[in-house]
């Protein structure tokens, strides 16, 4: 670890090539709490997105007509706007008018912080996705297999979970994986708000130090590392739930 | 013989245009300063679009000294300039000098020459509610603060205090988050803040500590001209010398900087 520092240190300090997160323990603690924080939101996110995502095209096949209409207002409004444009809309928008709860310091403070905002604007962007992603994997489940498990006595429910969804999530899995890799991508918008994720450490890092070009390249390599992981994952998950001879 | 005398013209004009400042200033009778007009209340435009300020009042000074030294009127043309392009402006002899809240670095050295002593001086403070129990800089050890990235003080005041800090991009959205409790305080230039707390808005906040980090501002001029250096040194010593500074801190309703005293004691008795 001694070695790595000097070598970087010394890389600075005889090419002006300053990478001071590999020599500076400092920064290097601040650019790893912001892997961590950029880690945490993609969890978060993809998690909370598949429940909105599932819970969103179950909904769509309601009989309760409004309820239809207000998840295809809501597909609408999140897939036809900027998420940025979303981001600062809860933050500064939405944020502004929350109620408020004075702290220990005598501030009222807004009860929802950067980071729950930016929880919430990125699982609902990526949720409203996830809908139709979902709703593409069930409309192609043949109707004769629909109506096979409604002959066999199981209810709308209960063949939504046994049969319809199974073999709804097998088609959808590559489209789900785009998004959900677009999901990972897009948490960097949080550094609008002052989440301190990756991008954002890097913009202290360099205002700092003045090398903009080096932490650039770092955290395109961060994301580059994190998102092929993911995509790895997706991949033997895909080929864990391969039907032979149905989806590929 | 005509081409003769065009040709020494010529060569004079050249000769002329490559001398001092002083010289080129006392041949045209006009004197071009880059100045800031978006700085309140240290350059900005009045109603009718003049460029007002303490800054102008310290350029209006310069016009006064140079046509008494030269024995004419001089004329002033106000260049407006931002942070970005103002040594650009200066190096490439748009203007002669070059008031602008620059603040006095020794990579900026390197390419005009700044006048010594500096003219002014501003530092960080904190921007709380009234409300809020800051009283000294301690007292926000492990909290939340706002700030815009890339100021100069963030990484150290962080270090320092353990702070939690909170930045974004814009002066907007700074003072936003602010005002929507995101954060206890705000870390700010201390001039900036104490011309924000002048509006009605921000009746309820107040700078909470002692101004820390002083960075002074250096007024600049072309490298390698002594003589004009010589005058603008002078200048700005007599500013300090005659206390001419914080009359103007008076004047445009800025609090006094603990700095522009300093240098009057300083400089008072040479």
């Amino acid at each position: 670890m001694e070695t790595i520092g000097q070598f970087f240190y010394r890389l600075n300090e005889d090419y002006g090539i300053n990478f001071p997160v590999f020599y500076d323990a400092w920064e290097f603690w601040r650019f790893a709490e912001g892997i961590v924080t950029t880690l945490e939101l993609s969890v978060i996110c993809v998690v909370m997105s598949l429940v909105v995502g599932l819970v969103g095209s179950w909904l769509q096949g309601a009989a309760f007509a409004p309820i239809r209409w207000l998840v295809y207002a809501y597909i609408q409004f999140f897939r036809n706007t900027p998420p940025l444009a979303q981001l600062y809309f809860f933050y500064f928008g939405l944020g502004s008018i929350m109620p408020r709860v004075v702290n220990d310091m005598g501030v009222p403070q807004a009860i929802l912080g950067n980071y729950e905002w930016a929880v919430i604007s990125l699982t609902l962007f990526a949720g409203a996705f996830n809908i139709e992603i979902f709703r593409s994997g069930i409309e192609a489940v043949p109707t004769t297999t629909v109506e096979a498990a409604r002959a066999l006595g199981y209810s709308r429910l209960k063949s939504y979970i046994h049969v319809i969804f199974p073999l709804a999530i097998r088609i959808c899995m590559p489209g789900l994986t785009n998004n959900l890799v677009n999901l990972l991508k897009t948490t960097a918008i949080a550094y609008a708000i002052g989440v301190s994720e990756v991008l954002y450490v890097a913009n202290q890092i360099w205002a700092v130090e003045f090398n903009v070009p080096e932490m650039m390249n770092l955290v395109l390599i961060t994301y580059l590392i994190i998102v092929s992981s993911f995509v790895r994952l997706t991949t033997v998950v895909s080929r864990r739930m391969r039907v032979p001879g149905f989806n590929w | 013989m005509a081409s003769l005398a065009a040709a020494g013209a010529l060569f004079g004009a050249t000769a002329a245009e490559a001398g001092p400042a002083l010289d080129k200033i006392s041949e045209r009778g006009k004197m071009a300063v880059c100045s800031k007009v978006d700085y309140r209340p240290f350059g900005y435009r009045d109603t009718d679009g003049t460029p007002i300020g303490l800054e102008h009042d310290l350029i209006s000074d310069v016009q006064l000294r140079l046509e008494k030294k030269l024995g004419k009127e001089i004329e002033v043309e106000r260049i407006p300039v931002i942070a970005a392009n103002r040594i650009q402006f200066l190096e490439g002899g748009k203007c002669d000098l070059l008031i602008a809240t620059m603040t006095d670095k020794p990579e900026r050295r390197q390419t005009v020459a700044i006048v010594e002593p500096n003219y002014y001086s501003s530092g960080v403070n904190v921007m709380a509610l009234k409300s809020v129990k800051i009283e000294a800089w301690d007292d926000i050890k492990g909290q939340r603060l706002c700030s815009s990235q890339g100021a100069f003080w963030n990484k150290d005041l962080q270090r320092k205090y353990n702070l939690d800090l909170l930045t974004f991009a814009g002066i907007a959205e700074t003072e936003q988050a602010l005002r929507d409790g995101r954060c206890i305080g705000l870390l700010t230039d201390d001039s900036l803040a104490t011309s924000r707390l002048k509006d009605d808005r921000w009746g309820d906040f107040e700078l909470k500590v002692d101004t820390i980090m002083d960075a002074s501002w250096g007024a600049a001029i072309q490298k390698g001209d002594e003589e004009f250096y010589a005058l603008m040194s002078e200048t700005i010593a007599d500013w300090h010398r005659s206390g001419k500074i914080t009359e103007l801190e008076n004047k445009w309703g800025i609090k006094p900087t603990p700095w522009a005293k300093r240098m009057h004691e300083q400089y008072k008795n040479m």
